[in-house]
């Protein structure tokens, strides 16, 4: 198993931030940190390989109201070295 | 919190900061042990080249721990080369200089001793007696500065101010001079104004991209992609290549012309001809827009004067001389050059030529051409840079989106410093000039000097300046953020010499070992990028901001505090004639450091307008926000003049933007109507550098190189660099990624040649020319293919100092040393 | 739209972001021979303690000094100068390790051409946006505007079949943030970015430390006390 994780800049109208925040969210693989006042939303997404992780990137700019996305982060490492850290 | 939420934390918190959006405090610190505490993640640009891409940057316990490609700066959009890739570790090589170290014998400085470690007082102490001595004996023009395209704007400011303000000497000069001073002599003769008119949207904007000895997909990789994307993504786009020896570009040109060496004089002019022959002219826009000049021939080869070369040349004593011409007289003189005579000349065939040719002639083909090196290390790099001009001003394809003439930077801010600062022995700030008395008058005022302060003759010049270190005419000389003992010409007959000179004081400036520490008296630690708050300026007018991030090692310091610092050790007295601080009594038993950096301008911000989520080292230790007075103090030199730069603070919040900044907006193509608010309405395009607002189209003949091959040295040797180091490689080789991947120096050169002098694929061998010789290995399958007789060698590496052996020629009109020309042979070593 | 759809020859092949830690980390550099941080720069006396000198030639940075003592030099006269030179170009303590030899007249040997490292093993990175080094040859590899060979192996519809880690997904995104179906013509040359590792020791030891490093020194700390 692998753990890919993107960093995604989304920007939505500052009236929309929130609708577009809880329609993020509700899709799989998605969270939304935080929000800005000016309609910027901080989106990360996880998947479990990278055609999964590129679908899922592809839905961002697809919800109603997101203006645009950038990919700003990606990471992606082998199951077994995740655990506690404590290793 | 496990693995997976800590690594989901830190892709939230890097694109939180890239976004500037605060994250609440339960995702910033999540977990109560503290084990896992967040990154910091923060914009600044690149290290390296003149792209001036934007990077994030990404701090833990106070070291830089990762960085990428900015997804919102607008120059790289996310990409990075892999150089900027690797900046983490650039400033991790173990070999950090961290103390002032000093030759000495028994305890005292000696220039035959061995180097000790000293304080900083011990340092500035020798330094000061030293300077003081060469001024008292032989006055001004005995003391010099080496600086860089690599300082940040306020340390390219704070020198000139010491310098020619200070210590009146006009002695300070850029390695900017080595990489874009034919380029700047070029825009300043005929626009008026240094530096380009467009900017990189061009690429996005041209229909064929034309590079005149610039190899973009190792020198400027970012900009190289963007040339892909364009190209790829828009089939019908043209992309022509020039250059004396096949490189990186060939994979993606539509036109490859592989020319003798100095034969792109004839090519320009062939092409300023066919326009002109072919009805390509766009007559309103010359008529309205175009002065026409023809410049004298038979300039020198900047040599020193008892040189055959320049005893022999006419007008060596008036290279930039030129008359007044009409079209028509400018028509004649480009008419010898046809097609048959610019293939001969460059060997390049001629349908290739003519294909050239076509993309500038035909109105409906936007054309941007890049020039770097290739164009501006060449003893006729000036002229080069003006015919250049020529073909974008018969056409009138200028100033608009897609056409564009475009000179790239090699350094990171040898615009934002070295050019728009004015670190040259001739210049001062926004373009202005020692010999001006006017701009002297306005630079004194500014600075509240008395008139007469700053010197009005130029001072030494790079090259000029290890001449008169070799013949002990300059004495006390730093050199600051620059490795020129690697990167001058002529190692062994001036620069060596001129270090090692019992006459002479050198103290070097530096944060690693390099081989000009090496030949120095004292060597100053040096702290370098996000170790100090920055400011660079890119080859498309963008300034950019950086804050500091961690702290440098041991008692390095950056070469603000430096140049401040020692400003302190010399009361007025010590500097300036009696007669001079009569004018200006107040300043009597004052320090330098008072009349320069407490002026009430520099020291103008308190250091409560710190941010204060970042350190500051200079601002502590001064009392002040030096780099916040002195930008402001430098921008007013520019503002309302065609150079304005955006408040201070603005530049920390953007990811830069391009001057003239003027109510808030940058300005993204100068000199057209509606793009550039200094430009009158009505007049569709205005050159308001120059007092008629026309641009001078320059008429110049070909003329041979200083040295070319001949029996004894059969080939022609070309230096340059490879894309994974970065100049003198003292950064980019102690990255061990970046040094796995080119470890060391070669020499391109042709199989066949190879074969004829019985050597094979790293065989080692002798490069010799007139000057010296070093070692190195054969390459014959590279990324870079001479032709047959042409060699090529990049220097980015101290152990093969490849310098020893070019010649020290240089453009007689910008003095920049042309490494691109000059005679050798290889010997089976 | 019709822009995007480009044709395979075109797409950029780069290395997959997922790093397999089936390599050990390098080894973790050895300290650097500087003293402790020193005090304050503007104090009144010299540091104590030449660490850099004594240890200089193990670190590589300060060789030691050999030299002879020479008298005054005397430059101008050009009878003297190859003399002087000479004298000039004894060892003074300070080499740039880059250099490796404290002479700056006498030019060395070059170090034969090395191989380049072609086990194919994917190396750890350094921090989750470093490009992949590349783990094996590329000699004679075309990459140009008609045909790219890196793609042949690491693009998305191949690596099936030929177990090569496929492009990353940031290289599905233009210069304005969209998402695209197939790799951005702007990560079409692959050693932009991605570059072979050859047979050789670095000169120079390097200190940085990665996120995962700085972390584990952490969480050694609070056991130790």
């Amino acid at each position: 198993m692998e753990l890919h994780v993107a960093g995604v800049l989304a920007r939505a109208r500052p009236l929309d931030t929130e609708t577009v925040a809880a329609r993020i969210s509700s899709l799989p693989g998605a969270e939304v940190h935080a929000t800005s006042a000016d309609g910027k939303l901080v989106v990360t997404l996880e998947a479990s390989d990278a055609p999964m992780l590129s679908e899922r990137l592809a839905r961002i700019p697809l919800v109603a109201g997101v203006l645009s996305a950038v990919l700003v982060y990606q990471h992606c490492e082998e199951e077994e070295d995740m655990g506690d850290g404590s290793t | 919190m496990d693995r997976r939420e800590f690594i989901k934390l830190t892709a939230a918190s890097a694109t939180a900061s890239i976004g500037g959006v605060p994250l609440p405090a339960s995702a910033q610190a999540p977990l109560a042990s503290g084990e896992m505490t967040k990154l910091n993640w923060s914009k600044a640009p690149c290290r390296f080249c003149g792209t001036g891409c934007g990077v994030a940057v990404a701090v833990k316990d106070g070291r830089v721990v990762a960085t990428h490609g900015d997804p919102e700066a607008e120059v790289n959009r996310g990409v990075n080369c892999v150089k900027g890739y690797f900046l983490s570790k650039i400033m991790y090589g173990e070999d950090r200089l961290k103390q002032p170290l000093l030759r000495m014998k028994d305890g005292k400085y000696d220039k035959n001793g061995e180097f000790a470690p000293i304080s900083w007082d011990q340092a500035f102490d020798i330094m000061a007696q030293k300077w003081k001595e060469v001024l008292k004996a032989k006055g001004p023009t005995a003391v010099g500065m080496f600086g860089s395209g690599q300082w940040t704007v306020w340390e390219g400011y704070a020198a000139v101010k010491l310098m020619k303000a200070g210590f009146r000497s006009n002695n300070l000069d850029p390695n900017a001079r080595h990489c874009m001073a034919s380029a700047a002599a070029g825009f300043i003769r005929t626009f008026g104004m240094d530096e380009p008119m467009g900017c990189y949207d061009d690429i996005e904007n041209a229909d064929a991209i034309v590079l005149w000895g610039s190899n973009m997909a190792e020198m400027h990789p970012i900009l190289w992609t963007r040339i892909t994307d364009r190209r790829l993504s828009n089939p019908e786009v043209k992309v022509a290549v020039l250059s004396t020896f096949e490189h990186r570009c060939y994979d993606l040109a539509d036109i490859a012309l592989t020319f003798t060496p100095q034969s792109d004089l004839a090519i320009l002019n062939y092409i300023a001809n066919y326009i002109i022959a072919n009805k390509g002219v766009n007559t309103d826009f010359v008529n309205r827009h175009v002065n026409f000049r023809i410049g004298n021939a038979d300039i020198g080869y900047g040599l020193r004067p008892d040189h055959p070369l320049q005893q022999k040349a006419k007008n060596a004593a008036d290279p930039g001389g030129s008359k007044s011409a009409t079209f028509e007289e400018f028509a004649a003189f480009v008419k010898p050059f046809d097609l048959a005579y610019a293939a001969k000349m460059s060997g390049v065939a001629p349908e290739r030529l003519e294909a050239l040719a076509k993309l500038y002639a035909d109105p409906k083909v936007k054309v941007v051409s890049f020039f770097t090196m290739g164009f501006n290390q060449h003893t006729r790099g000036v002229w080069c840079s003006h015919l250049l001009y020529n073909l974008h001003l018969l056409t009138g394809k200028i100033s608009q989106p897609g056409n564009s003439p475009f000179s790239l930077t090699g350094q990171p801010s040898a615009c934002g410093t070295a050019r728009e600062v004015g670190t040259f022995s001739h210049r001062l700030p926004a373009d202005m000039v020692v010999t001006n008395p006017k701009h002297r008058e306005l630079a004194e005022k500014i600075w509240k000097l008395p008139a007469g302060t700053v010197p009005d003759k130029p001072g030494f010049h790079a090259v000029l300046q290890n001449r008169m270190l070799h013949d002990g005419k300059l004495n006390a000389y730093w050199v600051m953020c620059n490795n020129n003992m690697q990167a001058g010409a002529n190692i062994n007959g001036e620069g060596w010499p001129g270090y090692r000179n019992p006459a002479n004081f050198i103290v070097v400036s530096d944060a690693y070992p390099t081989v000009t520490t090496m030949a120095a008296d004292l060597v100053l630690p040096t702290a370098m990028w996000v170790e100090k708050e920055g400011a660079y300026g890119n080859a498309e007018r963008r300034t950019q901001f950086w804050h500091q991030l961690v702290q440098a090692p041991g008692d390095a310091r950056s070469d603000l505090w430096q140049l401040m610092e020692f400003s302190k050790r010399f009361k007025m007295e010590e500097v300036w004639p009696a007669e001079l601080l009569d004018k200006m009594p107040a300043y009597r038993g004052k320090t330098l450091f008072d009349v320069l950096y407490r002026n009430g301008q520099v020291d103008a911000f308190p250091n409560t307008q710190l941010d204060a989520a970042y350190d500051n080292v200079e601002a502590k230790h001064f009392g002040f926000y030096a780099q916040k007075g002195l930008f402001e103090e430098y921008a007013s030199f520019g503002r309302g003049h065609g150079h304005d730069l955006a408040p201070f603070d603005t530049y920390h919040q953007v990811r830069g933007l391009r001057w003239p900044v003027v109510d808030g907006k940058e300005t993204r193509w100068r000199y057209r109507e509606g793009m550039d608010p200094y430009v009158k309405p009505g007049s569709g395009f205005q050159f308001y550098g120059q007092p008629d607002g026309k641009a001078i189209a320059f008429a110049f003949p070909y003329e041979p190189p200083a040295e070319g091959p001949d029996e004894e040295y059969p080939f022609w040797l070309v230096t340059g660099r490879v894309l994974e180091h970065w100049h003198s490689g003292s950064m980019t080789r102690r990255v061990p990624e970046l040094y796995r991947a080119f470890p060391n120096a070669v020499v391109f050169m042709h199989p066949d040649d190879a074969k004829k002098l019985g050597l094979r694929r790293g065989s080692a061998v002798k490069l010799v020319s007139r000057r010296g010789e070093m070692m190195t290995r054969v390459e014959t399958r590279g990324r870079d293919k001479p032709p047959p007789g042409v060699v090529f060698v990049p220097w980015f590496d101290a152990s093969q100092l490849i310098n020893k052996l070019t010649l020290d020629a240089t453009d007689p009109i910008s003095f920049q040393t042309d490494f691109k020309k000059c005679g050798c042979k290889v010997v089976k070593a | 739209m019709d822009r995007r759809i480009l044709a395979p020859l075109l797409l950029a092949a780069l290395l997959s972001a997922c790093s397999k830690r089936d390599e050990p980390p390098p080894a973790p550099p050895a300290p650097a021979p500087q003293a402790a941080p020193a005090p304050a720069p503007s104090g009144p006396e010299a540091t104590p303690g030449n660490v850099m000198l004594s240890e200089g030639k193990e670190s590589g940075a300060l060789a030691g000094a050999a030299g002879t003592t020479g008298g005054p030099t005397n430059f101008g006269d050009p009878s003297t100068d190859s003399e002087a030179l000479a004298l000039a170009d004894r060892p003074s303590g300070l080499v740039d390790a880059l250099r490796g030899t404290p002479s700056l007249m006498q030019e060395p040997r070059p170090p034969e051409l090395a191989n380049t490292e072609n086990k194919d093993v994917r190396r750890t990175r350094s921090y989750a946006m470093q490009p992949p080094t590349i783990p094996h040859k590329t000699d004679n590899y075309q990459v140009d505007k008609y045909a790219n060979k890196c793609l042949t192996c690491h693009s998305r519809s191949r690596t099936e079949e030929s177990q090569a880690p496929p492009v990353s997904i940031t290289h599905y995104t233009d210069r304005s943030g969209n998402f695209l179906a197939q790799i951005s013509p702007r990560r079409y040359f692959c050693e932009q970015c991605h570059v072979v590792q050859l047979e050789v020791k670095p000169l120079v030891a390097n200190t940085f430390q990665d996120v995962d490093t700085l972390l584990k020194q952490q969480q050694a700390k609070p056991r130790e006390q």
